[in-house]
């Protein structure tokens, strides 16, 4: 008797095993197919987008769609519900704060069972919205005509966003009067082990870009390793990204799980030795010196070789398929804002993230710190896509 | 005895109707369990496992390799088992899982048993107060032990800010204290000692003592008797402890992340939660795979020794009720340290939420700082971006009311579903489909929750002949939570039925009393402990539960756990903190009135016989 559960457990294996699987693999063509163009044309979107739009019409179709459904990365849009509302009678707001990863996975995951319940999707994450969900006929980008000409072409194609974010490196204002660092290879030398502290790769799927970026930069970080310290930079792995990787982990960082939880480490207002945190995220400039969340002490290097940070666009675009498109027309609509910054836009007028529209006026805020005032990198989507996987596996095996 | 004596003397012919009599009901049973099974377990097991064997569309970014999404491959199990990450990627964190929940499963063992022990079979002081409190750490989302290990050890030393003990001591606890494997071993051990205690609890309260009362007579010593006689009796429920221990050790995600990321002690579920997070799903669930077959072994050597034992019958119908054992001065010091022992492990992570969420602002400990503003505040701009108090918000009480639904619904389908499976499973011990129903329903705590909520969303998503369209429905979310929780559910039935004597039922069986009579009469008013014990294990892990939600709820459906998670994405930390200390709360009042119902129904019963 006993013989027999392994036996019917490896039956069951080899069933599984031999048993075709039930996906419909999804072709590389680029052109619309007959039912992704049927719908485009229904709701006036993609090619069929008018070059006027009389929103008042909108508005009133939107009526009788009577609500918008957005997947979020941001806990920031579910507080916009009642400003919404107000602003567009009879048209519900509903948002689901579910990360950037989360929002993504579940679009196409829906997408693939044929259920079509979000209207906008509203996160980073390009490369994979670009490949998993644009490439793949499952969103479709839209901007207002009369906002073609204050929004840069970047920020319209091929995805639309909203607004720049970015992550960089941060220092314990307290510990060190001037920023610590002034290349990124400063991180690798000895006075820093023990003292950085990172987002974990593992678990941040924005962090895995930040390191995927920088083996993507392995060029300009070659040229800079030879002007630090004056001398060509022996190879050990394949390129000096992954050699600046190799310093870093040298040094020993602890890795936390969110950002959130490395802040209070790097930012210790008691801390009596200097500290840096590796990808944080910038809108937590907001967090800084608030008394209601500890009054931590820290601050972006905003000057280094070959750059200080990496931004990268927010992107909001309409689900194909949607079942309330001219609600989600609106609904972009709001998340660009008015001049002022104001509607949609308002909750992310924050020190660390940069609107997409040219005509809008910073806020006076002590913390905000104009984009041009950093040396950024903006991250570059194809390089990450192709070199995500290898960079990953190449962490997995050098991290002990 | 009169049935041994009925079936000795009846001419064979008559054994054989009573076999019969038996055995059809349970034959009728266990077809019906295979179907439910089948249905919430088998489907979203097969697929995981078709899913590590095909590409996956986020794999269409890989170079090299020829990637048709959909078509089979085995480049997923390859790059996992064979290839340069191996090593990292299985090998070392699967070591260190199993040391990690050998080690819970220790402390887990030793301190239920020994909290069991005290409570049900001696005269200790303040029982009552040690039976409650030995639940508290379970209640606690398992985080904020984590959270309240780090307050008390991190230290400047291992870079990070000072704790309670560098602060008010000047003592820097060692790194290997503050960060990975003890840390980790002892943060859990803490949270999932209670399960120990519950079955334990249970075990011992249904087993009478005449055994060990002829060892007393016999002169054997009490420590020999609880050896050689206790310990064996309740092996069932030792063993079910231990694979309940282990597996939810081997699952955990958000422990290892607080107390092992900062220093790289990764583990499976970590890899799992990453490879999932990175569209690497095709190797999250061979890794997932991998702890199921780990964990089948455990189950084999379960039935082993099991299997090797006639019968326990220990729940039969004569015999008196437990012995008491007399602490004699040791009654009060040990209650007394007992409970100190409880308050430090279950209280105290507690109070620090509590205090937590009475600070107006983060990190100032002065009393001028303490305000019920994250309570009852009205909305104030400027704090928490004009966040009111949880109590102020009426959106929270739908998300506890769905919660306590949700978590009840769950508890009662899943106490049910536990007891019949753990009646077959005792009544046809060693049958080859009982045996694969118990395995079965094990094999849910295995697969991690964020890809079984996943696996219901594209099973139920759509609809289709077999399964009915439900996303969105409140439906879905209970169907999920009880294919997902059955198997605590199911050790705790398996454990109480092995101990119930056949001869009651085949009494009853003898003088005609159909099947569902002989269930509701004799079998569940004596396994009614389990039933509870089982159906409150689910209703508490539901209320906390999330990852298995994520991709299930809608607005509509707001949880308290959806909510929890909202607060802390937000950075409201102690708006977080707040709902956590009112999700403990919620959950406490709820257990309590379910077990002052089972007191009153208890006493109604003991006053009708």
């Amino acid at each position: 008797m006993h013989r027999i559960v392994p036996l019917l457990t490896a039956a069951i294996l080899a069933v599984l095993l031999v048993v075709p699987s039930f996906e419909v693999p999804v072709g590389a063509q680029m052109r619309y197919p007959a039912d992704v163009d049927a719908w485009l044309k229904q709701a006036q979107l993609g090619p069929y987008a008018p070059a006027r739009e009389d929103w008042r019409a909108v508005h009133q179709a939107a009526r009788r769609e009577g609500k918008v459904t957005v997947y979020t990365s941001s806990s920031r849009v579910p507080a916009l519900k009642q400003e919404f509302e107000a602003m567009f009678p009879g048209v519900e707001l509903e948002a689901f704060q579910l990360g950037t990863a989360g929002s993504i996975d579940r679009l196409e995951r829906e997408h693939r069972a044929g259920i079509f319940n979000a209207d906008v999707i509203h996160a980073s994450g390009y490369a994979a919205q670009y490949h998993r969900l644009f490439r793949r006929h499952m969103i479709v980008p839209y901007v207002p005509p009369e906002l073609v000409a204050v929004v840069p072409k970047e920020f319209r194609e091929p995805l639309v966003a909203q607004r720049l974010e970015a992550r960089g490196i941060f220092y314990n204002t307290k510990a060190s009067a001037q920023p610590p660092i002034t290349s990124l290879w400063d991180l690798t030398k000895p006075e820093w082990r023990g003292r950085l502290s990172m987002v974990d790769p593992m678990v941040d799927a924005s962090t895995l870009d930040f390191i995927t970026q920088l083996v993507g930069s392995a060029l300009p970080l070659a040229r800079d390793y030879e002007r630090v310290f004056g001398q060509r930079l022996r190879l050990t792995t394949p390129n000096a990204g992954y050699e600046l990787l190799k310093g870093i982990l040298a040094n020993r960082p602890r890795f936390f799980r969110r950002h959130g939880d490395a802040l209070p480490v790097v930012g210790d207002p008691n801390a009596a030795e200097p500290r840096i945190g590796i990808s944080m995220v910038y809108s937590q400039l907001r967090d800084v010196k608030d008394p209601a969340r500890g009054n931590l002490q820290a601050w972006p290097v905003t000057q280094a070789t070959p750059y200080a940070g990496m931004s990268y666009p927010s992107l909001m675009n309409i689900t194909v398929r949607s079942q309330h498109p001219n609600a989600a027309k609106l609904l972009i609509r709001f998340f660009f804002g008015d001049e002022k910054g104001g509607q949609g836009m308002a909750p992310f007028m924050v020190p660390g993230n940069w609107p997409a529209r040219t005509d809008v006026r910073p806020p006076d805020d002590p913390h905000w710190i104009p984009y041009e005032k950093i040396a950024f990198k903006i991250m570059d989507p194809e390089a990450i896509w192709r070199l995500q996987t290898e960079v990953q596996d190449w962490w997995i095996a050098n991290v002990r | 005895m009169d049935s041994e004596r009925a079936v000795a003397v009846a001419p064979a012919r008559a054994a054989r109707w009573v076999g019969r009599r038996l055995l059809a009901p349970q034959a009728v049973l266990a077809v019906l369990l295979l179907v439910v099974l089948a249905y919430l377990v088998v489907a979203p097991l097969f697929a995981v496992v078709t899913t590590s064997l095909i590409w996956q569309p986020a794999d269409t970014r890989l170079t090299g390799v020829d990637v048709e999404v959909g078509r089979f491959t085995p480049y997923h199990w390859q790059r996992v088992l064979a290839s340069p990450l191996t090593r990292n990627l299985i090998v070392l964190p699967l070591l260190r899982t199993l040391a990690v929940a050998l080690g819970v499963m220790a402390v887990v063992t030793v301190v239920g048993a020994a909290l069991a022990w005290l409570v049900v079979r001696t005269d200790v002081a303040f029982k009552g107060a040690i039976a409650t409190l030995s639940v508290l750490p379970y209640v606690l989302p398992s985080w904020t032990i984590a959270l309240a290990w780090l307050t008390l050890f991190r230290n400047q030393g291992v870079g990070a800010p000072r704790g309670f003990l560098e602060y008010a001591l000047g003592w820097q606890a060692p790194e290997w204290l503050v960060y990975g494997a003890v840390p980790i071993i002892i943060a859990l051990g803490i949270h999932y000692f209670p399960f120990g205690y519950l079955f334990f609890a249970g075990a011992l309260k249904n087993l009478n003592t005449e055994l060990e009362e002829s060892a007393d007579v016999l002169g054997l010593s009490r420590w020999r008797t609880l050896v050689r006689i206790t310990f064996p009796i309740i092996m069932p429920a030792i063993l079910s402890v231990l694979l309940l221990a282990f597996a939810r050790s081997i699952g955990t995600f958000g422990t290892p992340a607080i107390l092992g990321l900062p220093v790289r002690y990764y583990m499976v579920a970590t890899q799992i939660y990453s490879l999932n997070l990175t569209g690497r799903e095709g190797q999250a669930y061979v890794l997932a795979l991998a702890l199921m077959a780990i964990a089948s072994i455990g189950l084999y050597l379960n039935f082993k020794v099991l299997g090797t034992r006639k019968s326990f019958d220990l729940v039969s119908g004569k015999g008196g009720r437990s012995r008491i054992v007399k602490l004699g001065g040791w009654r009060i010091p040990a209650g007394a340290g007992t409970l100190l022992f409880l308050a430090a492990v279950g209280l105290f992570p507690l109070l620090l939420l509590v205090w937590s969420s009475l600070m107006t602002n983060q990190g100032d400990y002065s009393l001028a700082n303490l305000s019920l503003h994250h309570w009852i505040g009205a909305g104030r701009p400027g704090i928490n971006d004009g966040e009111p108090g949880v109590l102020r918000n009426p959106l929270n009480v739908i998300a506890i009311w769905n919660s306590v639904r949700l978590g009840l619904l769950a508890g009662f389908a899943c106490g049910g579903l536990g007891l019949l499976i753990g009646y077959l499973v005792a009544r046809m011990r060693g049958s080859l489909t009982v045996r694969f129903i118990e395995q079965v329903s094990f094999v849910p705590m295995l697969v991690p929750s964020i890809a079984f909520g996943a696996i219901y969303l594209s099973l139920f998503g759509r609809g289709g002949p077999l399964a009915p369209a439900l996303y969105g429905t409140f439906a879905l979310l209970l169907l999920v939570t009880i294919g997902k929780q059955l198997p605590y559910a199911a050790r705790a039935g398996i454990s109480a039925q092995m101990q119930v004597s056949k001869e009651l039922e085949e009494a009853a069986s003898v003088l005609s009393v159909p099947w569902h009579r002989r269930f509701a009469r004799i079998l569940f008013p004596l396994t009614r402990p389990a039933f509870l014990a089982g159906a409150l294990i689910v209703f508490i892990t539901t209320m906390r539960e999330l990852s298995l939600y994520i991709m299930l709820v809608t607005p509509r459906i707001r949880l308290m756990a959806t909510q929890a998670f909202w607060y802390t994405e937000v950075g409201f930390r102690q708006l977080a903190d707040a709902f956590t200390v009112l999700l403990v709360v919620v959950i406490l009042v709820v257990t309590g009135l379910v077990n002052l119902l089972n007191r009153l129904s208890a006493g109604r019963v003991r006053g009708a016989s």
